[in-house]
């Protein structure tokens, strides 16, 4: 068995763990970083992809508003490629109660989050879709983030300071002495073999799988997992992101990002964060609530439906998540559980895991007694168009003028094959980690045509035994298939059914020879799809209208 | 326009009730919203590839099968079409195939195994003799050749599964200079560009060195468009071994090959082709269909005929549209849908169950004579005729039979509208003007 000692060993390979890594090796902790999939699995790869102003919780929960507004300011400085400088506005629509614009305005100041009101013709002509029946609007600094990129960056930077992380490690278990967590049993699911790693803190960042880590060291950690629904829609039907202007609740946001728009979210509570589904009657909730913000919007072709799971902690079980605080917490096991070297960071948002790992760091240094502070907001990430934000036509700008249209793997996302080959020889282990890396395949086309060819392209560079590639291809024809069922209609229906002529009728994958392999890298996420619907319910009594 | 006999649809069904229908004497027309599968599809004459459904081994005699299926699902086409509609249209299909320059190897009594661009060996029914050679590969030495710059193909991923079913076979990749600089988007322009002779030479050039002591030579099936057979010639002259082709991502060479082949044949029986106009309207008196009103440039044109075949296609050819609220609906002409009844019901779980998913089996139910029916058996229009994907109960893709189906129901559903007298028809039409 292989053995690691390190100062920092790090769970979750998310956006809080990646940044949680950056922090502790920037600050000259040796780090070690596990992620029991791919970096942004979780999550951070299932997130609507909101960089919020705070504007959404001013009323309800000013905390969070505040460490909202403190973080978008820091990440547009460290972290601009990843961000489109969208904008955002919040406007009462005639569902929406008039009297809480006043109330929202006051909350922004209060909260110090920049709130700006727009005449409605103004709005109007910012936005042509917006719906012409809003009463007011008020202009906010949201944007967009590319959760995949800035996790990258965040993982980049920490290996750049001497940080490991390793991908496809799974904790089995949490090695305990006398009171103190002194280091885990790592399974490296690749090489199938055994790691044990001793740590001076270990960090439990594992996100809606926290309450699970922390009770392997016998602490009880009340994590809620809540699932959110998103749909993303063919177009980009705004440019700007889209708040009705009320407390939260279901279909209330639409952020535009890269080449389409999503619709989202909604808010339940889900027994366990790897069994859940998508119901029709969620994704019909959204569109009608879109439909309120955009006319026209439930007409459009939806590409996509998936959820991901938040991470909401409380320390009572409470039964709805939308009273639970978005701020996050660090819990001490040592002075909460009497375990020591053990600390779990959870609850909180993407636009927040900077200070969460910020936050975790200044408590890891006061328990080793050292005084290292915090420079992750000082210094940018690592970008290849330093100080820029991402702007929708740059990578489109970029093909152009690199002559690279010849090798284009995936046209909807503008992937081009060096794109693909680098993410193949970094050590992608399925296809689906290679959409993560470079977008491949979330497009209209749901992976119809690049599929094909980033199998074939991993033949060139890999030369597996081709069984590998095989199982590779149809693992990620079935990974895409699994967003599609709950939105399979009329377009987006037909082009399903080119996806069969071009796998099943040009291919003949369902007769490709995998040996009898099966999928133990990837089948995690695809128990969700055989249980029966968790729930029957409609959605009752939320339109005013 | 008034005829005889009015086909909605160009995909392979229409193309080829068209060709009967003209064949015996009707004036005929095609009206389609656009092309049809075959610009997509691998270019092969699939009849039955795997029955029954999951079976991990391939049909060996689709005439057997396609009895047996007829048998075990009367509901499906083929039960509706028969047999010897099948048979019938497969010869005149060789037949128009070969005159038009692109004959097609094979026969009912036997599948073969064609080479498909993942490299696994598929049953297909007839292919074209380009695509022959690539048949064969389980005996000597087979070499795929990729061109570099062709996004489309993947020669290492073909050679690697040809061995793992036990082929010998090597790839080999092949940067032409004159291809990388033109830069070719698609299967379709690498194949218009192969026909320069310069271009060509260049390729032959560079296959050479690596073509040594190989017994066939594979290529992307881009070796020409309207001179496919003088590249193919030419560029297995100079190699001095087999050539053959193998089918691309879309669009598909060889089935441009194949519509242009059929569509020129059409040509010569005098049958007029007019693509990109859609059905809007439907005149109808009593259970007699009128007129269709199509959609044209600057207005809705009335097309009148004494009678009516719909080839419009599935849910992959518009043909049939399931919307958001779960209803299903034949889109040309609004006949009876056969569907599954809840959106719950449409998919399976798995992507690739070979029990398929049942909302690509929904369609139009038909009598013997290929007239669609109501729920009751009542037909719904006595003048209208149905053939191909826009039939229920057929997954064409899971049971490789697509080109089978649009041939064996195409054929039967236009004799069964010449078998309304040509007087009779006419009268049909004229009592319409």
């Amino acid at each position: 068995m292989q053995r690691l000692e390190t100062d920092v060993l790090v769970i979750g390979g998310g956006s809080t763990g990646t940044g949680v890594a950056r922090d502790a090796a920037m600050r000259g902790f040796r780090t070690v970083l596990v992620e029991k999939r791919d970096l942004t699995h979780g999550t951070t790869g299932r997130y609507h992809g909101l960089l919020h102003s705070g504007g959404r919780y001013v009323v309800k929960d000013p905390e969070s508003a505040k460490e909202c507004i403190a973080e978008n300011r820091i990440l547009r400085r460290i972290m601009p490629h990843s961000i489109e400088d969208t904008g955002g506005l919040f406007v009462i629509t005639p569902w929406d109660d008039p009297a809480y614009g006043d109330q929202f305005r006051a909350a922004c100041a209060a909260c110090g989050v920049p709130c700006e009101e727009m005449p409605v013709a103004a709005a109007l002509h910012l936005e042509p879709r917006l719906n012409p029946k809003i009463q007011r609007a008020f202009a906010l600094p949201d944007g967009a983030a590319d959760s995949f990129l800035a996790t990258h960056a965040n993982a980049e930077s920490a290996r750049a300071y001497g940080a490991e992380i390793r991908i496809y490690h799974e904790v089995t278990a949490l090695l305990l002495r006398d009171g103190v967590v002194w280091g885990a049993r790592i399974r490296d699911l690749v090489r199938d073999e055994e790691i044990e790693v001793e740590a001076a803190v270990i960090v439990n960042a594992a996100g809606a799988w926290a309450g699970r880590i922390a009770r392997l060291a016998g602490c009880e950690v009340n994590v809620i997992p809540a699932k959110g629904v998103m749909v993303a829609m063919n177009h980009r039907l705004v440019n700007t992101v889209l708040n009705r202007c009320k407390l939260p609740a279901d279909g209330d946001i639409l952020v535009p990002i890269r080449t389409v728009c999503v619709i989202g979210t909604t808010d339940h509570k889900v027994p366990d964060p790897e069994r859940y589904g998508i119901e029709p009657w969620e994704v019909t909730l959204l569109l009608e609530e879109g439909e309120k913000l955009v006319p026209g919007l439930a007409g459009a072709r939806v590409l996509r439906a998936w959820a991901g799971v938040r991470p909401l902690y409380s320390e009572q079980a409470t039964s709805d998540t939308r009273d639970v605080s978005r701020t996050y917490a660090l819990l001490d096991h040592e002075s909460r559980d009497a375990m020591r070297g053990f600390v779990t960071i959870t609850g909180g948002k993407w636009t927040t895991y900077r200070q969460m790992a910020e936050v975790t760091l200044d408590a890891i240094c006061r328990k080793l007694g050292v005084e290292r502070p915090c420079r992750t907001h000082l210094e940018a990430l690592p970008e290849p168009q330093e100080g820029k934000y991402y702007t929708l036509g740059a990578p489109l700008a970029d093909i152009e003028s690199a002559h690279h249209t010849a090798e284009l793997l995936c046209e909807c996302e503008l992937v081009t094959q060096d794109r693909v080959e680098r993410a193949v020889d970094a050590g992608a282990v399925t296809l689906d980690d290679v959409r993560r890396d470079v977008r491949l395949g979330m497009g209209p086309c749901q992976g119809g045509f690049c599929t094909y060819r980033a199998a074939g392209l991993l033949q060139e560079r890999r030369k597996p035994d081709v069984r590998e590639t095989n199982l590779a291809l149809l693992d990620f024809l079935q990974e895409r298939w699994k967003g599609l069922q709950a939105i399979l209609w009329g377009a987006q229906l037909h082009q399903a059914r080119l996806d069969e002529l071009i796998y099943l009728g040009i291919m003949n994958a369902d007769h490709l020879e995998t040996g009898g392999r099966k999928s133990p890298l990837t089948d995690f996420y695809f128990q969700e799809d055989s249980g029966p619907p968790e729930s029957q319910r409609a959605p009752a009594g939320r339109d005013p209208a | 326009m008034i005829c005889d006999i009015l086909v909605i649809g160009a995909g392979p069904a229409g193309l080829t009730a068209a060709l009967h229908a003209a064949s015996a004497g009707a004036k005929t027309a095609i009206l389609a919203k656009g092309i049809g599968t075959t610009h997509w599809a691998a270019g092969w004459v699939d009849i039955l590839g795997y029955w029954p459904p999951g079976s991990p081994q391939p049909v060996r005699d689709p005439r057997a099968a396609v009895g047996a299926l007829a048998s075990a699902l009367p509901g499906h086409p083929y039960a509706r079409a028969g047999l010897r509609a099948l048979d019938e249209a497969l010869l005149a299909f060789q037949r128009a195939a070969t005159a038009e320059g692109i004959p097609y190897a094979g026969s009912l009594d036997r599948n073969l195994l064609a080479t498909t661009p993942s490299g696994s060996r598929r049953p297909t029914c007839l292919v074209p003799h380009a695509m022959l050679e690539g048949t064969r590969v389980a005996a000597g030495r087979t070499l795929i050749v990729g061109i570099g710059g062709l996004r489309d193909f993947y020669g290492a991923y073909i050679a690697a599964n040809l061995r793992a079913q036990g082929c010998e076979a090597d790839r080999a990749i092949v940067e032409v200079p004159a291809i990388r600089a033109r830069n070719p988007q698609t299967t379709a322009t690498l194949a218009a560009m192969l026909e320069d002779r310069p271009v060509r030479d260049e390729l032959i050039r560079a296959v050479i060195p690596v073509a040594r002591g190989f017994d066939r030579i594979g290529f992307p099936a881009v070796l020409g468009m309207n001179r496919h057979r003088e590249v193919v010639d030419e560029v297995g002259k100079a190699l001095g071994s087999a050539v053959f082709e193998i089918p691309t991502l879309p669009p598909s060479v060889p089935g441009i090959r194949l519509f242009e082949a059929l569509r020129r044949r059409l040509a010569a029986l005098g049958v007029r082709v007019i693509i990109g106009s859609e059905v809007v309207q439907r005149f109808a008196e009593g259970n007699r269909l009128l007129g269709i009103g199509s959609e044209a440039a600057a207005r809705t044109q009335r097309q009148t005929a004494g009678a009516f075949i719909l080839a419009t296609g599935g849910i992959l050819g518009g043909g049939i549209v399931a919307g958001a609220d779960g209803a299903v609906r034949e889109a040309a002409l609004g006949l009876p849908v056969h569907a599954p009844v809840a959106r719950g019901a449409w998919f399976s779980p798995q992507a690739l169950a070979h029990q398929g998913h049942p909302i690509f089996q929904s369609g139009v139910l038909v009598n013997e004579r290929m007239q669609p029916v109501g729920p009751r058996g009542d037909v719904a229009f006595r003048n209208v005729y149905a053939a191909g994907a826009v039939l229920a109960g057929a997954d064409e893709w899971r049971e490789k039979s697509h080109e089978g189906v649009a041939l064996a129901t195409g054929y039967r559903a236009a004799q069964a509208a010449t078998e309304r007298t040509r007087p009779a028809a006419q009268a049909d039409a004229e009592a319409s003007r």
